[in-house]
């Protein structure tokens, strides 16, 4: 009798201290993101309409699937996250195995690589726009130094959207650094002693003890990677503003603009549940892949 | 070590310098170009005839709205973290050492939505906060930055390698959930609310679309919007929004190279767990 007593105030206890957080999360964060589904099946696409709204089913959603400017704001999305999620995850493991060995001064140049993740996209925009500035720019001037012109950089329609991924994930570099450097310190000193004496080379001990000690920590960078990399709404404004023209356009600027600047509510709301839908199906298959690798 | 052997380390040492002066090299060109006059901006680092002004430091500090900034900025960083941090580690404190009904269920839930990228719902969440009245307060970026998943998962685990001696005592010695929490937790984690607050410091001082969205009476901005707007503003003057810049990262990387520990104590427990 008195056990379940006290079991029934700590159950009370629980729930009244989760109470507070939430609250909040319910409020600010779990609402949002309902009001925004329930936004999507109404006609707010004018200023007028804001307040005097009419439900109209799946409209939204379809005017959306058909067009061309979804369609190109999410090729443009993907072509980011791919580019954004390779060039982490290789130079991140990279970096990790450099940092990893001993060398005079570690900690300093350790910290040097650590700076960028940092700072912020808008000031690191500014920053990169003056570097790569097509005709007075310190790197196009190493072009010249060679006689060739250089590329145009965020001003090329083709270039663009590839430079503002690799720059924005210079900038994330550090967190895939830390977590690699943290789980190559798990591996056990033997197993290099080991390949030492059998004469392993460094290309041949990456191979065979340090990759299938890291997969377990590749993977789960892989799907934080995958998730960071659709919150790209800052490095994309602070570095291109999804320019020229709209050639690094990605669907977060893209529900901006039809917000804010055309006023379509709803169709930017549709946007966004749409974009959300394919996030958690892509995520998905992310963690089916990953619990696949594990049972193997 | 052999001869050929300590010529590569040496080669090896060299080029992680390089590197590392690589990853700083756009903070170093910053600095430099703030010192520099308008017409200067695009010589080389090391040019001669490079003069040294504090014009650029002067136009941005006489701006009529860059201590409101500054100002705003430190109100949310410093509100946001005393409400993250007491009712998160309230939350951490029960889903890490009360049993209840439906705590898997609701710990999993809320992982699940950090999928969610705040781009997809910032439509929603103007338009929720516009009918709310919140919109251009400072209460805008604060209350939805006070419940982040991320630092309950951090505190959460690190409240679960505290071992269970400790909440037995003084159980026996009855002493109330409340009173563990605030004698006994709260002054082991040191590290993980250190690691709480300089991850939070980070990500507020930082923070852009929220602000950008929110809040659009200038006076009531905060420092990485504002230098969007100062860039709009600034047109083509270089190196006064090297000037600005400097102003909004120089806080950021000084914390951070004295906090590193933290820092790094923090990713790397967030990655290993996942």
């Amino acid at each position: 009798m008195k056990k379940s007593g006290m079991m029934r105030q700590e159950e009370r206890m629980g729930y009244l201290f989760i109470l507070p957080f939430l609250a909040m999360f319910a409020i600010f964060k779990l609402y949002p993101m309902i009001y925004g589904f329930i936004v999507s099946f109404w006609d707010r696409n004018s200023e007028m309409k804001l307040l005097d709204t009419t439900f109209v089913g799946f409209d939204n959603y379809i005017s959306v699937l058909k067009s061309r400017s979804f369609w190109e704001a999410f090729g443009h999305s993907i072509v980011f996250s791919v580019i954004y999620i390779a060039f982490l995850m290789v130079f991140g493991f990279l970096a990790a195995v450099m940092l990893n060995r001993k060398f005079l001064g570690r900690t300093a140049v350790r910290t040097c690589f650590y700076i960028p993740y940092v700072t912020n996209m808008i000031a690191v925009g500014i920053v990169f726009k003056y570097l790569l500035n097509p005709t007075r720019g310190p790197v196009n001037a190493i072009f010249r130094l060679f006689g060739a012109s250089g590329p145009k950089w965020f001003s090329s329609p083709v270039l663009a959207l590839p430079a503002a991924a690799v720059v924005a994930a210079w900038a994330a570099l550090a967190f895939h650094i830390i977590t690699c450097l943290a789980a190559l310190q798990e591996i056990p000193q033997d197993v290099y002693e080991v390949a030492d004496i059998e004469g392993a080379t460094p290309l041949q001990k990456i191979r065979y003890i340090v990759l299938p000690y890291l997969m377990p920590t590749l993977f789960m960078l892989l799907t934080i990677t995958l998730i960071n990399s659709f919150r790209n709404y800052t490095a994309i404004v602070g570095l291109t503003g999804g320019g020229p023209g709209t050639s690094s356009k990605v669907v977060s600027l893209l529900i901006y603009d039809d917000a804010f600047n055309f006023l379509k509510f709803s169709i930017a709301s549709a946007e966004g549940v749409i974009f959300t839908v394919f996030i958690i199906i892509v995520n998905r298959i992310f963690t089916k892949a990953r619990s696949v690798w594990e049972n193997r | 070590m052999g001869e050929p052997l300590r010529k590569k380390h040496i080669a090896f040492t060299a080029l992680m310098w390089v590197l590392a002066v690589m990853m700083v090299y756009p903070f170093i060109m910053m600095v430099a170009i703030s010192f520099r006059p308008a017409g200067q901006a695009y010589m080389p680092l090391f040019a001669s005839g490079i003069m040294t002004t504090l014009r650029n430091y002067e136009e941005v500090l006489t701006h009529p709205n860059f201590f409101d900034w500054y100002r705003n900025t430190i109100v949310t960083v410093a509100v946001t973290i005393l409400i993250r941090l007491v009712i998160t580690l309230l939350a951490a404190y029960s889903f890490s050492r009360l049993r209840f009904r439906g705590k898997a269920a609701i710990l999993a839930f809320l992982v699940a939505t950090m999928m969610v990228p705040g781009e997809t719902t910032m439509v929603p969440r103007y338009l929720y906060f516009q009918q709310i009245h919140i919109l251009n307060t400072l209460w805008s970026i604060v209350l939805p930055e006070t419940s982040e998943v991320f630092y309950l998962i951090l505190l959460t685990e690190f409240f679960s390698s505290i071992p269970g001696d400790f909440t037995e005592a003084a159980s026996i010695d009855g002493a109330g959930h409340g009173t563990v929490l605030f004698r006994i937790f709260i002054p082991l984690s040191g590290p993980a609310i250190a690691t709480t607050v300089l991850f939070s410091f980070i990500n507020i001082w930082n923070n852009f679309l929220d602000p950008y969205l929110f809040i659009n009476r200038i006076s009531m901005q905060l420092i990485t919007p504002a230098l969007q707007f100062f860039q709009e503003q600034g047109g083509a003057n270089m190196p006064v929004q090297m000037a600005g810049s400097s102003l909004a990262l120089i806080p950021v990387i000084i914390l951070f190279i004295f906090t590193q520990k933290y820092f790094v104590q923090g990713v790397a427990s967030s990655g290993i767990k996942g």
